[in-house]
């Protein structure tokens, strides 16, 4: 098969100011099929100029769709590139050997045989996925399989997903600019010439907006006035070129304003986050569809598109065109495409403003326009055409504005919504301000940055900040015009409106689309309003119209008018939904991307480096997750010892006269009465009675305290205490030492003759019990030594200053040789405790976990006066007492060993008659036991000693099963003998 | 990571053995102000110590911030 021709009919003669090169050619496929295209072309308009009207199917019905936008807005030529779904097409330049797929296509955009489905629409109307699938319940695994093959759009490839290189670029600046049309441009450009650092953020791939592919700039700035494609792009250039402080970034959308004038702009894979003192919006205008019958056929599209096609890529979009048009715009447009070679047979104008009213109230044509069907003087006709282009008056892309604060005000005149007052710090210009006047706009422009510029470096006076009608933005004017000194325009004596703003409705039957992305008709906003959804926020969410990929660029303000139409209100008080982030979609991989935080390596990490540990992240901490042979470091723990570097653990010093007391206030059981010299479990709630961390506190004195936490939990728990001490009038001083101190846990039967050897403390099982805290030497090195056994085996947690770490870890390697002594990372660790059933809070528990349901009652002391989550805990504990509940609590952490080979996915879900009973929350393979153990969260009638459960194998809803059987005691050394040994 | 973390409506911890309703209330209701709210705030990458703050939650304005 030979490459559909990249120059034949389909292209216009050379002219300058396209944006391709004709001298040469880039080879890629569709659907399977190779085209070739010119470098430069997009994969749309390469499509186009090889006679592919249909570049996607419609997310409900799987119609034909094509060309819209041009401009990267609307969804009709989303396609898969290389396995990322949902490229627009109209924007993604081609590359050599691209394979670009349709999506929401079976087995092409072609031919799609679910287009079956349109078929079906009657029996499709709004709110049908609502109603439909919720009952009977049992059969929603069957509907759930299917929905989820025909929800959403593409299909998104792990494998090339995760090789996506993502990254942040965090910007600061005295003034941000959105939009780098002409007047965007001519701001940033007065800013910085005013000494501001400027970000100029644009969505295009050169400065210029419209002008690069329509019209040309009006007097009113001498540097641009009359320039038009190439020579404006190259002014406007040159301009930026020649401010110092002004950083452009082309091909990025800005899809948020958030607080502060924080802008979000995505480009390709990177993310930008761009704060600014001052944000000027700059986002122009582009014109809405219109409505009537089958208005998303390929070949009707925005007259913008069309000229985009013919002069950026030197595509002829069509051969004969029909435009619709409420008045100049549309006649200016139509002059354009007739200069440029594409025959336009009927400028319909429903105002009438020169000559005859009409309107266009249907397209007829299968894959493609063939006729528009006109209506004027009471008469139809069908004119035979390929293009329907949609011209009416562009109304101002005020998303941005309204995610900054600004309030959409209905322009009754004009037709269209336009931006209110404006707030603090946001400046609008162009033509998103509404402003009729071009000429105005781009001369003010220079005055609006330039102002913006005064007030981001402070330079503003203080009085005119404050007063009602001066230069500050948001302060009086509505497009900072008159920062100026320029006056507000007058509304125009004669209405140029109607656009739209009482849409065509009667004619508007059949399948007239509002929103292409969801296929929500004018039917489908008729049926909401019969339904009852009678406010425009209702009705968005129940048909899902402005919900789509395209946020509502192309259907926002037309959803409204239509909205109103039908309820006889009028757009001025039905206004518009409320603008949220993103205006445009963004990857989650771009969102999620590598972050700026710490990397936090203990002192050991050389050591662990040079031991060839396995690395793994938790929180910010390096850690090794083993060093080789898991099964061979528990073996070793268990028969020898083993060192483990635990210096992640939260350390914490609290002290002063009150310290016991506080901490008695702050846990479920009590340390007041702890005895110098000892170490306890501790675990800590909140008021609601919910786990949030555990660990230990060891008595070192009369008034000092040593408490470890989690190892990710630290800063948290640190900020609780401090939170608690905040204005209280205890004698309580609580340091984080977590910094201070490096700490290794030594485990295993021959740990006392390990550390015997480095101390000359009494480290016999009477000179050191378990629960002891000593201080005193070890290997030289001052030491925080706690007798505790996390792993099960007699143990020392040995906390030394973070300097002696290398030291002591090499003394107690060498030390324990001969004993056969090895490191063991943190997964022989998760293994050991599973052995012992000992839980990690934030692993095994959750934001709905007590201690008591968790297993740790013992741990809750009744008796204590008031102390945080007591009275909830109380709550639980008076809940067991019911006769009915005979002490027992809804649901239970226990342990469980599976029957079988199998270890289920930490997560996997505990099943019974189909339904979710439980989860597993750990499990692992034991080497020591022969088999799987692991915790879950069962109801209490299943977490009985020696009950069968069926697990579900990995998080999906299909797989198979494998059965745990409840184990109350743990699995090794139950009665603790070993540990306290 | 940001300078500043928010810690909630400043509130009165109830008695112990009030009602359920009361805790209720503590635990998971908030005024949510649209206007002036009194609020703790934590000093993450500066002092490292807890405040109240007044601030109005339309405007993000900073009325007052004082130590408890």
């Amino acid at each position: 098969m030979t490459a559909a021709s990249t120059t034949a009919a389909g292209r216009l003669p050379f002219a300058p100011g396209e944006e391709i090169d004709r001298s040469r050619t880039v080879k890629f496929t569709f659907d399977g099929r190779p085209y070739s295209a010119y470098a430069g072309d997009t994969i749309a308009s390469a499509l186009t100029a090889a006679g592919v009207s249909v570049l996607s199917r419609s997310f409900k019905y799987h119609r034909p769709r094509g060309v819209l936008c041009a401009a990267g807005r609307c969804p009709n030529c989303m396609v898969d590139v290389d396995g990322v779904p949902n490229v627009r097409a109209c924007v993604e330049r081609v590359r050599e050997g691209m394979v670009v797929r349709g999506q929401n296509a079976w087995p092409s955009v072609a031919t799609d045989l679910e287009a079956v489905f349109e078929r079906f629409s009657p029996l499709l109307p709004v709110g049908f996925y609502y109603k439909t699938f919720i009952r009977p319940r049992w059969l929603w695994p069957a509907y759930e399989a299917v929905l989820r093959r025909l929800a959403g759009l593409g299909t998104v490839d792990i494998r090339s997903a995760t090789a996506q290189e993502t990254r942040k670029v965090n910007l600061h600046c005295d003034v941000a600019v959105i939009g780098a049309g002409p007047a965007g441009t001519l701001a940033a450009v007065a800013a910085g010439e005013a000494g501001a650092r400027v970000v100029l953020i644009d969505d295009q791939a050169a400065p210029g907006g419209h002008l690069r592919w329509s019209g040309a700039a009006p007097a009113g700035d001498p540097r641009v006035a009359g320039l038009t494609g190439p020579a404006a792009v190259a002014r406007l250039q040159a301009l930026l070129g020649a401010t110092p402080g002004v950083q452009y970034i082309s091909d990025a959308t800005a899809f948020g304003v958030y607080e502060g004038n924080l802008i979000g702009a995505s480009k390709g894979s990177d993310m930008y986050r761009v704060r600014a003192r001052q944000v000027v919006v700059a986002t122009g205008a582009q014109e809405r569809p219109s409505l009537f019958r089958n208005n998303d056929r390929p070949g009707v599209m925005l007259a913008s598109a069309a000229l985009r096609m013919a002069r950026l890529y030197g595509v002829r979009p069509g051969r004969r065109a029909v435009v619709v048009t409420d008045g100049d715009y549309g006649r200016q447009a139509a002059e354009e495409l007739g200069r440029l070679g594409i025959e336009v047979a009927e400028v319909v104008d429903t105002n009438g403003s020169r000559g005859e009213a009409g309107r266009v109230i249907g397209a007829r044509g299968v894959g493609r326009v063939s006729h528009a069907v006109v209506e004027a003087n009471g008469r139809r006709r069908a004119v035979a055409c390929d293009l329907i282009l949609m011209a009416g008056r562009p109304e101002p892309e005020i998303a941005l504005l309204a995610q900054c604060g600004v309030r959409p005000r209905y322009d009754g005149a004009a037709g269209v919504f336009v931006p209110g007052e404006l707030v603090d710090g946001v400046w609008a210009i162009g033509h998103v301000t509404g402003e009729p006047g071009e000429g105005e706009a781009v001369a003010s422009a220079t005055a609006v940055g330039r102002a913006a510029a005064e007030a981001a470096l402070g330079r503003t006076s203080k009085t005119s900040t404050a007063g009602a009608t001066a230069v500050a933005p948001g302060r009086g004017t509505r497009s900072g015009q008159s920062a100026a000194g320029l006056g507000k325009h007058e509304a125009p004596a004669t209405p140029r409106g109607g656009n739209g703003a009482t849409p065509a409705l009667a004619a508007a039957g059949g399948r007239t689309f509002v929103c292409v992305c969801e296929d929500v008709t004018t039917k489908d906003i008729r049926g909401a309003l019969d339904e009852g959804f009678d406010s425009l926020e209702t009705v968005k969410r129940y048909s899902t119209a402005t919900m789509g990929p395209c946020q509502g660029k192309m259907c926002h303000s037309l959803s409204a008018r239509v909205h109103a139409a039908m309820t006889g209100a009028s757009p001025a008080s039905t206004g518009l939904t409320t603008a949220r982030p993103p205006f445009q979609p963004v990857s989650l991989g771009a969102l999620a991307g590598p972050h700026m935080s710490p990397v936090r390596r203990t002192p050991l990490h050389d050591r662990h480096e040079q031991l060839g540990a396995t690395w793994m992240d938790m929180g910010d901490w390096k850690r090794p997750l083993h060093y080789g042979s898991v099964d061979d470091e528990c073996r070793a723990v268990h028969e020898a010892a083993g060192v483990i570097d635990v210096t992640t653990l939260g350390k914490l010093e609290v002290s002063g006269r009150d310290a016991g007391a506080f901490l008695d206030w702050l846990h479920p059981n009590r340390f007041s009465d702890l005895r110098v010299g000892r170490v306890r479990y501790r675990v800590m709630c909140d008021d609601a009675g919910i786990v949030l961390d555990d660990g230990t506190v060891a008595r070192l004195g009369a008034d000092r305290f040593f408490v470890t936490t989690g190892t990710t939990a630290f800063d948290a728990v640190d900020q609780w205490l401090a939170w608690w001490l905040a204005g209280s009038t205890r004698d309580v001083r609580a340091v984080n030492v977590t910094s201070q101190y490096a700490a290794i846990n030594l485990a295993g039967p021959g740990a006392r003759q390990v550390i015997a050897r480095l101390t000359s403390l009494d480290v016999s099982s009477k000179g050191m019990p378990y629960l002891a805290a000593i201080e005193g030497a070890v290997a030289g090195a001052a030491a925080i030594i706690l007798r505790i056994g996390f792993v099960g085996e007699l143990g020392y947690e040995i906390h030394v200053p973070a300097d002696y770490a290398v030291h002591v870890w090499d003394s107690l390697l060498d030390a324990g040789r001969e004993l056969g002594i090895r490191p063991f990372g943190v997964e022989a660790q998760r293994v050991l405790r599973l052995e012992k059933q000992h839980l990690i809070p934030g692993q095994d528990t959750d934001a709905l976990s007590n201690p008591i349901e968790a297993g740790l009652a013992w741990a809750v002391k009744e008796d204590k006066p008031d102390y945080i989550g007591r009275d909830a805990l109380r709550l639980v504990l008076d809940g067991l007492r019911k006769p009915e509940r005979d002490g027992r609590a809804h649901s239970a952490l226990v342990g469980f060993e599976v029957d079988g080979p199998a270890v289920p996915a930490e997560g996997a879900v505990v099943v019974s008659d189909g339904r979710a009973i439980g989860r597993v929350t750990s499990c692992k393979w034991s080497a020591t036991l022969g088999r799987a153990i692991g915790m879950a969260w069962l109801p209490s009638g299943v977490a009985q000693e020696g009950q069968r459960f069926t697990v579900r194998l990995g998080v999906g809803t299909a797989g198979t099963t494998t059965t745990g059987i409840v184990r109350l005691k743990s699995f090794y050394d139950p009665d603790g003998a070993r540990l306290r040994s | 990571m940001y300078e500043f973390r928010y810690g909630g409506e400043v509130q009165k911890r109830p008695a112990p053995d009030s009602p359920r309703e009361v805790w209720t209330s503590y635990l998971y209701s908030r005024t949510n102000p649209a206007g002036v709210e009194r609020a703790w705030w934590y000093h993450r990458l500066g002092c490292q110590r807890w405040f109240q703050a007044e601030r109005d939650t339309l405007t993000n304005r900073v009325i007052d911030a004082r130590l408890p």
